[in-house]
């Protein structure tokens, strides 16, 4: 069906819904090297055995096995910070019933350099599966946060990327010599921007629509530039 | 290492001044001989205080009283004096009961009438019989033809208060240039030489100095105590250890050797020595030994008759070298001046002793008396003088001066102790007063984020006439909810030393998480009060670099993280119609910048309780620019909006 993945962790603590979870992933990745994890220490073990090319994470998950205490989100925000902070470019999926707890942790998500989406547990399973292609792919989707907030929110560098490319017309090159940063980071800037402005790749691709194109258009609708 | 001990020997020399001029004072006093009144006074006392002393058997005194004169007178002639037979027959009588040996210390100038021959045929005959001479000016020459081995002269050295304290030995005389023996000497060395066989020679440490036997008379030398200074010390001479008894000396009349004939036992084998004792004919010297001499009928004023003062010189030469009794002798000048430094020393010693002052005032008294005690002990048993009264006086006064001294050292440190707990007092009071100023700022600085903040936009609702009933009442509750909230976090935060939370409007903010994970927090809070500027923003741009190495106290990110929301709670109010935020915590290099901007048109005459745009957020910007030494600056944009920003050094920031 999809694409092979080498290697894919899992990170549940309710059995059922790991078992859901997994016959999900190894149906649609039917080559993949799936892995599981019930806590924060066995997260951390299998992430220093071998790193994974996708993590699909619940955000409620106790210390450890033997944690008597029920699983709290709190426990798994702070986990998921620390492996963003350790591995910038891991792909990730958080699905969560508490997505609503990422809020807090915006500016983490937006300095991660690889893909992270967030999906609702209650999202039929096509849907998730759309989130982990997209996080395979390093895309990042967090309009499950994004529209708890107000109007749109950005990082002051990627609106810079749009003004150069839209108002001077530069191209990547050209913009990452103007902002004195690598052609890379101004990759990362455009998937964070494509997340802003709503812009589902997969869809757009599929109708053959220029992405710059549609990029200009969303922004001046959505006010990043005038 | 050489200088600092200089250094140091300079400090303590300074330090020390007082007691160094007072030792140097007393030391230069002494020097001028001023005090040597006061040592030769001290010398008397301690001779008036020796136990008593068995009398003197060896010597015997003959008296020609003025009883005797009156009849020898009424017998040879009408003239006053001593007939020159009468004192033959009389020493006739003498001799002939075999005495050691017998001195005749009449003047010459006493004696008259005939019979000359007689006595000097008696002289001839008898060798143990000697007479006198006055050598020293005036001189009164011996009788005539009498051999020089048979004469000795009478004078005694008198000191510069009158007093006889000193007798000689032997003394050059000042004409004749020869050397003579005095009257007390001469019978000395016949007595011992005749009786036990003992010889005189030159002294075994001092060569000019007489010995007898194994005793050397200890020879008064110049610049010895007691007489320090005192040049006028001519001869060989010695101290006269005067015999402590009333009447030291067995005396008889030369009546009673002429009435009774039958004298032989008070007179074999001893020293006689013969005068005249009637007060019209003799004169007496001034000693300050108060006992009782010879007879009342004798006694002439305060003086000392001359054969008296021959028996205590005499005594005193047979009694040491027969009975070991001690003779006097005084220290050399170098051990008295360095006595007295060392009683200098011990006294600044003592007067710092003790803080307490009764104590140090007993020390002295103890170490005074105890000095003393042991000068006359000495003394006593050795005849050695120490001079106590200079030493007593260094010692007293170098004890006071650093008594003083150390009571006003003490005073000064206990005035020092107290300015200090003074301006402990005042410190304390100062940082209970900045802590009261800190709370009553708290306190305002919370209601101003909550509830004021909510009234506010109550307030300006019901203005705006775009609010109902039901809205203003869950306002109001919010209200209710925030206040109790700011008195709940006051009280929890007055509990603990650091700051822990940031409150603004309901939520509590961790002080204890990274800046820029703080800053992004506060961010999102203010943005969520009900501010109508809020609605139209379409887009928010925000971002917060991380501080990097830098590290700031909970209190410093306290006053930050309430500037960032009271400029991003300005722009709710404020910029009217902006539909775009830009807040961003910029690290650079050294420097963190910290910035809100929107695109509002900015009316003044919008707000009706907080004051302009340049309020509380601008008071804190100012209070925070002074605290983490940065600079704050606002502006307007072209074509509308506004800048306000924050800069401050990491570096120093580390420092704060």
């Amino acid at each position: 069906m999809g694409p092979q993945l080498a290697r894919i962790l899992v990170v549940e603590d309710y059995p059922l819904l790991l078992d859901g979870i997994v016959n999900l992933l190894e149906k649609h990745y039917p080559d993949a090297d799936i892995w599981t994890a019930s806590s924060v220490r066995e997260t951390w073990a299998q992430l220093e055995l071998s790193l994974p090319d996708l993590v699909v994470f619940d955000l409620a998950i106790p210390t450890d096995e033997q944690d008597q205490q029920q699983a709290q989100p709190e426990t798994g925000i702070r986990l998921l910070k620390q492996i963003m902070q350790q591995y910038s470019q891991l792909n990730i999926v958080v699905q969560s019933t508490y997505t609503k707890a990422l809020v807090r942790i915006i500016p983490q998500i937006d300095e991660h350099l690889g893909g992270f989406t967030i999906i609702e547990k209650s999202r039929s399973s096509q849907e998730v599966l759309e989130r982990i292609e997209s996080a395979r792919r390093g895309y990042t989707n967090t309009q499950e946060i994004r529209k708890l907030q107000s109007g749109v929110e950005v990082k002051p560098e990627w609106t810079d990327v749009l003004t150069l490319a839209f108002q001077e017309g530069l191209q990547d090159r050209a913009i990452a010599q103007r902002m004195n940063v690598q052609i890379g980071t101004i990759r990362h800037y455009w998937r964070k921007l494509y997340d802003v402005l709503e812009i589902d790749l997969e869809a757009e691709r599929k109708v053959g629509r220029n992405l710059r194109t549609v990029s200009e258009i969303n922004a001046r609708h959505k006010g990043l530039i005038d | 290492m050489l200088r600092t001990r200089w250094s140091q020997l300079k400090q303590m020399l300074i330090q020390q001044s007082l007691g160094i001029g007072a030792i140097a004072f007393l030391l230069s006093l002494k020097a001028t001989g001023v005090l040597q009144a006061i040592e030769l006074n001290q010398l008397d006392q301690f001779l008036k205080l020796r136990p008593e002393e068995t009398v003197e058997n060896r010597i015997l005194l003959v008296k020609i009283d003025q009883l005797y004169l009156d009849r020898m007178q009424h017998k040879y002639s009408d003239r006053a004096g001593l007939e020159y037979q009468a004192l033959a027959d009389l020493t006739q009588l003498i001799l002939a009961s075999q005495p050691a040996t017998v001195a005749l210390d009449i003047p010459v100038v006493r004696l008259s009438g005939d019979g000359q021959d007689n006595l000097l045929r008696l002289f001839e005959q008898y060798p143990e019989l000697i007479t006198v001479e006055k050598a020293f000016r005036p001189r009164i020459p011996p009788i005539s033809s009498i051999p020089a081995q048979q004469l000795a002269f009478n004078d005694f050295p008198i000191d510069l208060d009158g007093n006889v304290r000193r007798t000689f030995l032997v003394s050059y005389t000042a004409e004749q240039e020869e050397i003579k023996s005095s009257l007390s000497f001469r019978l000395a060395e016949l007595y011992l030489d005749k009786m036990h066989g003992i010889g005189v020679s030159n002294g075994q440490r001092d060569p000019d100095a007489p010995q007898f036997g194994e005793v050397e008379i200890p020879r008064l030398k110049l610049n010895r105590e007691p007489y320090l200074g005192d040049s006028n010390i001519d001869g060989i001479q010695t101290i006269i250890s005067f015999r402590q008894q009333n009447a030291a000396f067995e005396a008889i009349t030369a009546s009673a050797i002429l009435e009774n004939s039958d004298q032989n036992e008070r007179i074999q084998n001893k020293i006689v020595i013969v005068g005249i004792t009637a007060p019209k004919l003799t004169t007496s010297l001034n000693t300050t030994f108060p006992k009782v001499r010879l007879g009342e009928e004798e006694m002439i004023g305060n003086g000392m008759l001359g054969i008296e003062l021959q028996a205590h010189a005499t005594s005193q030469i047979l009694s040491s070298v027969l009975d070991n009794r001690a003779l006097i002798r005084g220290i050399s000048q170098t051990y008295s001046y360095g006595l007295l430094l060392m009683f200098g020393i011990a006294g600044c010693a003592l007067g710092r002793s003790s803080k307490n002052v009764f104590v140090s005032l007993l020390g002295l008294l103890i170490a005074a008396f105890g000095l003393w005690i042991v000068c006359y002990l000495i003394f006593l048993t050795s005849g050695l003088y120490l001079p106590p009264v200079v030493n007593l006086l260094m010692l007293t006064v170098t004890a006071l001066i650093y008594m003083l001294l150390s009571q006003r050292e003490i005073a000064d440190q206990e005035i020092a102790a107290e300015r200090k707990v003074l301006e402990l007092a005042a410190q304390d009071r100062d940082s209970r007063w900045q802590e009261r100023r800190r709370a009553i700022e708290d306190v305002f600085g919370e209601i101003h984020n909550g509830p004021l903040q909510m009234l506010s936009i109550t307030l300006r609702q019901i203005q705006d006439g775009e609010t109902s009933i039901a809205k203003i009442e869950t306002q109001l509750q919010a209200l209710n909810q925030q206040i109790r909230l700011v008195g709940e976090h006051l009280k929890r935060e007055s509990q603990i030393e650091a700051r822990q939370s940031l409150l603004w409007g309901n939520q509590q903010i961790d002080l204890n998480q990274p800046l820029h994970e703080l800053l992004y927090e506060v961010y999102t809070v203010s943005l969520q009060a009900d501010w109508p500027n809020f609605r139209n923003l379409k887009v928010k741009s925000r971002s917060f670099d991380p501080l990097g190495q830098a590290q700031l106290s909970n209190e410093e990110k306290d006053w930050l993280g309430r500037f960032l929301a009271e400029a991003i709670c300005n722009v709710g109010k404020h910029a009217h119609g902006a539909t775009r935020l830009v807040v961003r915590g910029q690290r650079c290099s050294e420097r963190y910048t910290l910035s809100v901007e929107d695109n509002g048109y900015n009316g003044h005459n919008g707000d009706i309780v907080l004051g302009d745009r340049a309020g509380g957020g601008t008071k804190m910007a100012r209070e925070l620019e002074c605290r983490m030494n940065g600079t704050f600056s606002r502006e307007q944009l072209s074509p509308q909006g506004f800048r306000c920003i924050l800069s401050w050094s990491l570096q120093s920031s580390k420092n704060v």
